[in-house]
């Protein structure tokens, strides 16, 4: 014990000080705790500062528990929260959940989100019948919405008065890059103009009802071949 | 209070417990451990009121050691609740013949505490100094003497607390496990799976540092009283 009390320095007994408090020291040892203690003031000041430490941490108080802390995890593990505690604490819980801004903000974009997709394909709840329920009709009703959902798609894009002046101007272009056919003998002009249709929105050429009878076998074969004079005169 | 009466003073006296507050090692001392396994086992066997004992028994010691070891009462509740999940859903691998249940179950929270603390890291490092919950206390000299008493003492528990949260987490969870759940040496090893010399030193060097950050407050405190 000698060799402990001559190699206690300020290390050493820095070490030691807690075994020290705590009494775990051997007597002979303590004793050169103690007199260091007395010679040296910066490990007396260490060792009342950890006396003093040591008494707040004594003094800090057992925390109460909160009034719903044992429920809510009979809740989540047993589910025995009914049995102690009735509904209220779970309805509280369910409030406080409810209440929270990023659940009401994910609840309305949800919201949004359904109601903009049943208004894109067409359906209304309230002419939705029992028997649309049954799953061996659901194929056919999945069919029939994408088919009508695809038909006003392609309706809207063809109505739209954009495409068909992107269209008339391509056509324009490509007439006068293309070769100027030879003049028909009539002096009448082999394509028709374009005539717009406020009604229906749409550009049309207007076909002779009857071809005249001088024209030549290639205007009669242009005329039948040509992909836009089909699709806008049939 | 001197350097002299301080080292002429016995060694700490042994603390004297409440039921609820009763720490860990007492408890394991005390109880009988063939009633805490029959508890488990009837627990296991679907027995709803066995759970709900151990819940009543080990929360308030958990919860204290979530409290000191965030300082925040809300994470507190939130982690300990997820603690009693987890020991609830891990209690079939539980072993009586490896420790007792309350160093099992304070094994159990300890780790999603050091999970949670560094989880939360980044964001503690990048949090904001106008948060009032994250500003330290203002400098001891910097406020006013509190003649009252009771005042001085919640003040000086705050700051116990706050000294506490400069701990790091390895000294901070060693001083808790010591001087507010009076686990001893061994079953702080077996909680932190360290040596028991480390759980040692770990102890010594968190109450020295606790003792450096309490000693401006303390000092004022002797000359108060």
């Amino acid at each position: 014990m000698n060799d402990f009390f001559d190699s206690l320095d300020c290390p050493r007994f820095e070490e030691q000080a807690s075994d020290f408090l705590e009494g775990r020291l051997p007597d002979a040892a303590a004793a050169a705790m103690r007199q260091h203690a007395r010679q040296c003031p910066a490990c007396g000041r260490l060792l009342e500062g950890l006396h003093s430490a040591l008494d707040a941490l004594a003094d800090l108080p057992m925390p109460e528990l909160p009034p719903d802390f044992i429920p809510t995890v009979l809740a989540r593990t047993s589910g025995q929260r009914q049995n102690l505690a009735g509904w209220g604490p779970t309805l509280r819980s369910l409030g406080r959940m409810l209440w929270q801004p990023r659940f009401a903000m994910g609840l309305a974009l949800a919201w949004f989100s359904l109601a903009l997709l049943l208004n894109v394909s067409g359906t209304h709840l309230n002419r939705i019948h029992a028997a649309d329920l049954a799953p061996a009709r659901w194929p056919s009703l999945v069919s029939r919405t994408v088919r009508r959902v695809y038909a006003r798609g392609v309706r809207y894009y063809n109505d739209l008065r954009v495409v068909y002046e992107i269209q008339a101007a391509l056509h324009a272009g490509s007439r006068q890059s293309s070769p100027v056919p030879p003049a028909h003998p009539s002096g009448q002009s082999q394509r028709p103009p374009y005539n717009w249709n406020p009604g229906t929105r749409t550009l049309a050429r207007t076909r002779p009802a009857v071809p005249p009878a001088s024209l030549t076998g290639w205007s009669l074969a242009r005329i039948e071949t040509e992909p836009d004079w089909k699709g806008r005169c049939v | 209070m001197n350097a002299a009466s301080i080292a002429a003073r016995q060694p700490l006296p042994a603390r004297t417990f409440t039921w609820l507050g009763r720490p860990a090692a007492a408890f394991g001392k005390v109880a009988d451990k063939v009633e805490e396994r029959q508890l488990v086992q009837r627990c296991l066997g679907g027995e709803a009121r066995a759970w709900e004992e151990i819940v009543r028994r080990h929360s308030p010691r958990l919860y204290q050691l979530c409290l000191r070891f965030t300082g925040n009462s809300a994470q507190a509740e939130d982690l300990a609740q997820d603690a009693l999940l987890r020991i609830y859903r891990a209690l079939t691998s539980y072993d009586p013949a490896q420790g007792s249940l309350a160093t099992w179950m304070t094994a159990l929270t300890r780790n999603l505490l050091i999970d949670h603390y560094r989880r939360s890291r980044l964001e503690r490092s990048t949090d904001s100094l106008d948060d009032p919950n994250n500003t330290p206390p203002a400098p001891v000299e910097s406020r006013q003497r509190q003649p009252d008493a009771g005042v001085w003492q919640r003040e000086l528990r705050d700051e116990v607390q706050a000294a506490l949260a400069r701990l790091s987490p390895e000294l901070r969870e060693a001083v808790i496990l010591r001087d507010l759940q009076d686990y001893d040496y061994k079953e702080i090893a077996a909680v932190l799976r360290i040596p028991e010399g480390t759980v040692k030193s770990r102890i010594n060097r968190g109450r020295i540092e606790l003792a450096r950050h309490l000693a401006p407050r303390l000092r004022k405190g002797t000359r108060m009283l």
